[in-house]
């Protein structure tokens, strides 16, 4: 790729120019440039300056930037009717195909912010092109990735793989098709093996190194695997390709290791670990949905090491983020045929007591949505838009045991349940929030059954409403513990059918209170119990 | 310290870059150090407007170049292209639009790519509006990224001086710094409920104190 060694200087003189705090030299700069934006070559000379080593790095990074811009905007897409009026605006086929053979090599070699830029540009082109339309990128990116790994170089090997990534994650989220199909077998055959490579060597890597690194010595490693994970994932999106299924053990075996094994304290504080974690239980996950057949014997293993990994105290700042994606796997297992894995006494019992019920109590955040965005905390609770919360993944594995272990998980359920409202019952201003995640537990073990489970009895349910709900709805207090009330007057709405009627009615005025309630979650719940109540109908007595 | 390209002057001179969604007030707040005149009429910036804003501290005077950016996409310009050798920056959302919030990690993500770690402060414009759609506790992307907070109001003169106080201790590496003569400005259009925002201020404070939120949209890209 050779562009006039004049055309560099003059571009570059325009870029220094665009950057002067002077208006008029600042505007004239940017007048040129949107000129030249029409010539043909131009997307080639801000490459060439953007790779340009006798050009001073600020003109070479503007030069970047607005090349990344430009493919973003003008990079050609292919429309159903194979182009028209817009193809007036496309960078030329010819520009096209000589940034195709040049961009990859220009961004490995480019200093670290130049080379940000160059990988955005990439993935804008290709999303379009590849891979029938640019068939040497991935070629590229393996040959690449062997250099680097031979040389030990971790950070340009972490610029392929998030090259890679960006490229293989069309295949999340797609519709079966010959076409997607067609592009991942491409994908298959030529980077499988490499990213298996990779990923053996830099977790044997990560194993001789852990127990002396410093936080920024092990970032990029463990970035690199997180990066592998991400890109296993998409590659055993659509199917379990014969490759993975082939080297299943090589993979689970590092998994399994990321799980167990426990970093020095300074490396778990930076998350980093916790970010590959999350990673791998989302591959675990996908696993044991779609593949379940040819995963069950590792099964038991994983169920025991995430089991761990939640029961494990933790400096990490993503640990949080982490339960949700662990808690889900076990769901999974705890729902399908392998639920025996959950059956006995003791392990139901850590579950509950370990990992469902410190999980399930409100959070600080929980309280900044509750006052700062009511609407969102209404539409979790009206909508079911809350899946990706602690509570509600807590829940939902308790449900999931429920499905094959009705009696024992009742049974456990409501010795927590007793032991939360006896907390309660010790302090209630501090202790408020035992009470809560009490009503909340028999809540979501007892509504209706539905999809994902329920209809479990954990509690005498008169006995429950008479003297855990109604003194709540009575209480003198009743502007205070708003997030309680709350929840009480949600407990209402769900079982609103099992509450007779003269008892709903003596009610009303206590209900009635709260609709001039400080809260807007409380008043609103207050007004949907109302309206509720107003239009329910006596049963019609069949003649 | 003086850039290429940059005016010279005798003092120590700083490129602020400005970002933000369109309509958070950028330009005003800008106008408002640079004039004293608060503009009610909302005109969009097309590219980028330089303003020279001089401040005088303890250790002599200083300046910011203030890159205030178009925030609207189709008056970009040369868009990010306008943030290379900034050396500090301004993320500014607008507290009465939840949507300029939710965009602000998309501008720090922009940013960061373009300028290595530079101090960066996040501030939440229009504070003495009452139907605030952010609360102040609901600002926690500062926490997950190292940035300062600050609740403005260029219409009120709030906070005004607090954003390039922190930015100028950053800079200096001094952080006894301080300004010892505020610039002359236009009475303010309105009085701020101090009240209201003093409990605003707790808030932050109580917040801050917490840990940070589970949700890490590191994982975004």
């Amino acid at each position: 790729m050779e562009v006039a060694p004049e055309t560099l200087d003059t571009l570059s003189g325009w870029f220094a120019q665009s950057l002067s705090p002077d208006a008029a030299a600042r505007r004239a700069a940017e007048q040129s440039i949107e000129s030249a934006k029409c010539s043909p070559g131009f997307g080639l000379a801000l490459l060439g300056l953007a790779s340009s080593p006798r050009h001073d790095p600020q003109s070479r990074l503007a030069a970047s930037v607005q090349f990344k811009n430009l493919l973003r905007r003008r990079w050609p897409k292919p429309s159903p009717d194979g182009g028209g009026d817009d193809d007036a605006d496309h960078l030329p086929p010819s520009d096209c195909a000589i940034i195709k053979a040049n961009l990859l090599q220009l961004l490995l070699t480019a200093p670290p912010l130049i080379q940000a830029q160059l990988s955005e540009a990439l993935a804008a082109a290709a999303a379009s092109d590849f891979p029938a339309r640019w068939e040497s990128l991935l070629p590229s990116i393996v040959s690449s990735l062997g250099t680097a790994l031979s040389a030990g170089d971790i950070p340009a090997t972490n610029s392929l793989l998030a090259a890679a990534a960006s490229l293989f994650s069309r295949f999340r989220n797609a519709f079966d098709s010959n076409t997607i199909r067609l592009d991942l077998k491409y994908c298959l055959e030529n980077f499988a093996a490499a990213l298996l490579e990779v990923f053996l060597s830099t977790s044997r890597r990560l194993q001789a190194a852990a127990p002396t690194v410093t936080p920024p010595e092990s970032r990029p490693v463990f970035e690199c695997l997180r990066l592998c994970c991400e890109i296993f994932y998409s590659l055993n999106s659509i199917d379990l390709p014969e490759f993975f299924e082939d080297h299943m053990r090589e993979w689970m075996t590092e998994f399994r290791a990321f799980l167990t094994t426990s970093y020095p304290p300074a490396i778990e504080a930076d998350g980093a670990p916790d970010a590959l974690r999350a990673a791998v239980c989302d591959n675990l996950q996908l696993y044991m949905e779609k593949y379940e057949e040819e995963f069950r014997g590792y099964l038991k293993e994983f169920v025991e090491a995430v089991w761990g990994l939640l029961m494990a105290p933790s400096v990490s700042p993503s640990r949080g983020q982490l339960a949700v994606t662990a808690i889900r796997f076990l769901t999974t297992v705890a729902e399908s045929v392998h639920h025996a894995l959950f059956g006995s006494p003791d392990a139901m019992k850590q579950i509950c007591d370990s990992v469902v019920i410190p999980n399930l109590r409100l959070r600080d955040d929980d309280e900044e949505l509750f006052e700062g965005n009511w609407v969102e905390y209404v539409r979790r609770d009206a909508e079911g838009s809350d899946a990706d919360t602690l509570r509600r993944a807590a829940c939902r594995l308790l449900r999931g045991l429920a499905a094959n272990y009705r009696e024992q998980v009742a049974a456990l359920v409501s010795a927590q349940v007793q032991q939360m409202l006896a907390a309660y019952a010790a302090d209630r201003t501090n202790n408020w929030k035992e009470k809560d995640a009490a009503i909340y537990l028999v809540i979501s073990l007892m509504q209706k059954p539905g999809a994902t489970g329920g209809g479990t009895p954990v509690v005498d349910m008169e006995s429950f409403f008479t003297s855990v709900i109604v003194p709540e709805l009575q209480a003198p207090d009743w502007e205070s513990e708003p997030m309680l009330k709350a929840t009480v007057l949600r407990f209402l709405k769900e079982f609103k059918d099992q509450i007779p009627k003269a008892t709903a009615l003596a009610l009303l005025p206590s209900v009635i209170r709260f609709l001039i309630h400080e809260s807007n979650v409380v008043h609103s719940y207050a007004a949907t119990f109302i309206e509720n109540l107003l239009i329910i109908k006596d049963m019609v007595p069949v003649p | 310290m003086a850039l290429p390209n940059q005016q010279t002057v005798d003092y120590p001179s700083f490129k602020l870059v400005i970002v933000g969604d369109g309509g958070t007030g950028k330009t005003t707040f800008v106008k408002r150090h640079l004039t004293g005149e608060f503009e009610k009429k909302y005109e969009p910036t097309i590219g980028v407007e330089v303003h020279p804003l001089d401040f005088f501290t303890n250790c002599g005077k200083i300046r910011f170049y203030c890159w205030d950016t178009a925030g609207q996409e189709k008056f970009g310009g040369l868009r990010d292209g306008y943030y290379i050798h900034g050396q500090c920056a301004i993320i500014m959302f607008d507290v009465t639009s939840r949507l300029t919030y939710k965009n602000v990690p998309t501008w720090h993500r922009d940013l960061c790519r373009v300028c290595e770690n530079i101090p960066i402060v996040l501030c939440g414009n229009k504070v003495d509006v009452k139907n605030r759609q952010v609360k102040a506790k609901q600002v926690t992307f500062h926490r997950k990224k190292n940035l300062q907070y600050y609740e403005v109001s260029a219409k009120s003169n709030y906070n005004f001086e607090k954003p390039f106080l922190y930015l100028a201790r950053k800079l200096a590496g001094d952080g006894n710094l301080h300004f010892v003569e505020t610039p002359a400005l236009a009475p303010p259009d309105v009085t701020i409920d101090l009240a209201a925002q003093q409990q605003h201020e707790a808030e932050l404070a109580a917040a801050a104190a917490q840990p940070l939120p589970d949700d890490d949209d590191d994982l975004i890209e």
